[in-house]
């Protein structure tokens, strides 16, 4: 079913709502399915992940499993870490604070420890390099969303991690996780639009006759709030690179529809599926079914739970 | 010749030096490390030079393609050193193998095309071979041997516990076989390191033939001569400022003696800019770059001192004509110390009062001749080119539509100014061209009637 899900897409961001989401199960779970199939897969990561314990709460961590045949693009200072047999194919100029990263082809399969490029602007040329060596996908183990404007804004699709480790009470879990789906499913809009150079209330109050304007880099609430208190006199659309862009509150979501203030991207993103892990890092383990159904009743996007999928 | 960062600015030197394209990491650090030389290395790096420049025009398509080989080189000195530490990672062997795969292939190329004297272009099979036994040639590394495939096969067929033992017993053969691939390449370091050395002098000495022939530069010719004839010469940055604007660079040749040269010219007349190419070119042909002139025929030259309009002034407290004093001391100390230096100074005096101010160019074109240096003063005072040795004047404004001037300005004056020099008899009057760009300018009639009053009663 899982492979159903992904479709043709060859760049897939994998992000989270939180740490501990459970995203290296979907990874390792996608990883022994496309190995299935035949197909060659590339893996890398915005910042570091495949530890073995979480620096923060001292839980176990899955380590990312790769079949053999799976290209790894991860920092020179990780490959020790690293216990499949490793065929160094490339390195690269990109810096991370564990050294440059390096690709290697796994001669067998293994366990690693992936820390890839801290800078989106890198994923494009590393993801083509990927494919160039011969990856049928390319599967990047993003960041945690709202952490950074980061993880995906090259991928044609994401999955979403959301679990128990979010919040102990399901629903918020439930609503905010929705709230990031709207995000990430805004539709697209490629026409004209002024472009913001300094701040989006002053742009809006001096420009009356435009209604679309470009903002390049994140959205936040603190750059719409002085647009929510004043009166506007027209509908806005107000366009951003892709929903990875968007960083803003449900809160500040319900202001917008209200006030006629329409958010859409340059570039879509495809939301594959969201997964769920009802186990806590925290300890405050959830029904998985109960999250399941919370999550099916707001969104309109495939719900898959990890424990089923391990 | 030794040349400060400071003149090496002015002058426009960044300008050139961003034109020379190193293709390789080694050319390019090469090319860092550009200064000017001392006399055997320069004759030997103009020989490489005038080697290099012929080998092109013979053939040149097969050496555009040399350049797009090097480009493919990687940087592979740190994993050299690893090794000859025996610390070498995974990563070091395989930047190691690319480069000996790219240098094995670059090598048969360089033993028909190379034309450089003594150049190393041997091929490193002996330390291919022992990264690539089964001379594959393909641009991946993979510790291996036969106990290590045994206990891979071993670690891929064991379950959990079992397996991280083979895991440990696999790392613990892996750093042994590093181990033993580090010291059996120790021996052929030195090789490899003499094949980057190479890579080194023919890239940059490919980047620097590439970019005479592209721009029509010279190679100098170094004898013991009396002074420095450039003929014909250009300066690349100023002449870049002119094609923005639809011009172009009008040529300058001169002699500069041993002894004084003085160069005479109006405002706005480019004395400053004949200096800094003189200044410039006498540079490039200290560090074996071919020369922008016609012809350039000097002799080596010590010390290089460029004394002009200087505006660290303000940031070291002092004025600027106590700057200048302080850098005229300086070079004319430099000057006393060395075999034979080249001293320019560009409108000496010029923030003090006139009668001082060309007493002081006087005194510095007179005290030039006492020095083992060529000295080139641009002045417009009075009275300074009877003391030099040889005299040059700007040519200066070409008849003009005054009208258009008026219309147009300052720039309509640049257009119209011959920047080229003409060779003067020694103590000819500087040119009066003041009053007439005044005039030219829309100055008030009233002003230049009292401006002319006060020169006719200084005169009388």
């Amino acid at each position: 079913m899982l492979y159903e899900l992904l479709s043709n897409h060859r760049d897939i961001a994998i992000v989270g709502m939180c740490k501990n989401a459970g995203k290296t199960t979907v990874l390792n779970a996608l990883l022994k399915e496309l190995f299935k199939r035949g197909e060659r897969v590339a893996i890398s990561s915005i910042g570091h992940d495949g530890e073995r314990v979480d620096l923060v709460t001292q839980t176990p961590k899955p380590p990312i499993f790769v079949e053999e045949g799976t290209l790894i693009a991860t920092a020179e200072g990780l490959l020790g870490r690293c216990d499949c047999t490793k065929e160094i194919v490339d390195t690269t100029n990109i810096s991370t604070p564990l050294g440059r990263v390096i690709i290697f082809n796994a001669r067998t399969s293994g366990f690693v420890e992936i820390a890839g490029a801290s800078m989106t602007a890198d994923l494009p040329s590393l993801s083509k390099r990927l494919h160039r060596l011969g990856a049928d996908r390319v599967i990047i183990d993003g960041a945690v969303f709202r952490k950074s404007t980061a993880g995906f804004g090259i991928s044609d699709a994401v999955i979403l991690s959301t679990g128990a480790s979010y919040s102990a009470d399901a629903e918020l879990t439930a609503s905010d996780t929705a709230h990031i789906v709207r995000l990430l499913s805004l539709k697209g809009y490629g026409g004209r639009a002024r472009e913001i150079s300094g701040s989006l209330s002053d742009e809006v109050k001096s420009n009356p006759n435009v209604r679309n304007f470009y903002i390049r880099g994140a959205l936040t609430c603190s750059m719409l709030l002085p647009v929510l208190k004043s009166s506007l006199s027209r509908p806005l659309r107000l366009i951003i690179r892709d929903g990875s862009c968007a960083l803003i509150s449900r809160d500040t979501m319900k202001k917008c529809d209200r006030m006629g203030i329409e958010l859409r991207v340059r570039h879509e993103s495809r939301l594959l599926f969201v997964s769920i892990n009802p186990y806590s890092a925290y300890g405050e383990h959830q029904s998985g079914a109960r999250l399941k159904k919370l999550l099916e009743e707001r969104i309109n996007v495939p719900v898959i739970d990890v424990a089923e999928v391990r | 010749m030794k040349l400060s960062k400071t003149t090496a600015n002015r002058i426009g030197l960044d300008t050139v030096l961003d034109r020379l394209e190193p293709q390789s990491p080694y050319g390019r650090r090469a090319k860092k490390n550009l200064h000017p030389l001392e006399k055997a290395e320069l004759f030997c790096a103009f020989d490489d030079l005038r080697a290099m420049m012929t080998a092109i025009k013979n053939e040149p398509a097969a050496f555009l393609q040399l350049e797009s080989e090097l480009a493919h080189f990687f940087e592979a000195r740190s994993s050299v050193n690893n090794v000859l530490k025996t610390a070498a990672s995974d990563v070091d062997f395989f930047e190691l193998k690319r480069y000996l795969l790219s240098w094995n292939a670059l090598s048969k190329k360089l033993q028909t095309l190379n034309p450089l004297k003594g150049l190393f272009t041997r091929e490193l099979g002996g330390a291919l071979k022992i990264l690539d036994p089964e001379g594959m040639g393909i641009v991946t590394f993979v510790i291996d041997s036969q106990e290590l495939r045994e206990v891979r096969r071993k670690k891929a067929c064991a379950g959990a516990e079992e397996r991280s033992e083979y895991a440990e017993k696999e790392e613990r053969l892996e750093r042994e076989q590093r181990a033993r691939l580090c010291k059996d390449l120790q021996p052929h370091c030195g090789d490899i390191l003499k094949s980057m050395a190479a890579l080194e002098r023919f890239d940059l000495t490919l980047a620097k033939a590439m970019l005479a022939i592209r721009d029509g530069a010279v190679i100098p010719e170094f004898n013991d001569s009396e002074g420095i004839e450039l003929v014909g010469m250009t300066n690349p940055r100023v002449g870049e400022e002119l094609e923005r604007s639809n011009r172009s660079f009008c040529p300058i040749t001169l002699s500069a003696v041993r002894g004084c040269t003085v160069i005479t010219g109006a405002n706005m007349g480019g004395k400053s800019v004949a200096l800094m190419t003189l200044a410039l070119n006498v540079c490039l042909a200290h560090m074996g770059i071919a020369v922008y002139a016609e012809r350039a025929v000097l002799p080596y030259i010590d010390e290089l001192c460029y004394i002009g309009a200087d505006g660290a002034a303000q940031e070291s407290g002092l004025s600027s004509f106590a700057m200048e004093v302080r850098s005229w001391n300086e070079a004319l100390r430099l000057a006393q110390d060395s075999e034979l230096s080249l001293l320019i100074f560009d409108e000496p005096a010029r923030g003090t009062n006139p009668h001082e101010g060309a007493a002081i160019a006087r005194g510095l074109c007179r005290y030039g001749e006492r020095l083992r240096s060529i000295t080139v003063i641009a002045t417009h005072y009075d009275g300074v080119s009877e003391h030099a040795d040889a005299s040059y004047r700007i040519a200066g404004l070409k008849p003009v539509d005054a009208e258009q001037i008026r219309a147009y300005g300052a720039q309509t004056i640049a257009e119209n100014m011959d920047y080229s020099l003409i060779c003067e008899s020694r103590g000819a009057e500087v040119p009066r061209d003041a009053m007439r760009i005044c005039e030219l300018m829309g100055m008030p009639k009233e002003l230049i009637d009292l401006i002319k009053d006060g020169e006719d009663s200084t005169i009388s």
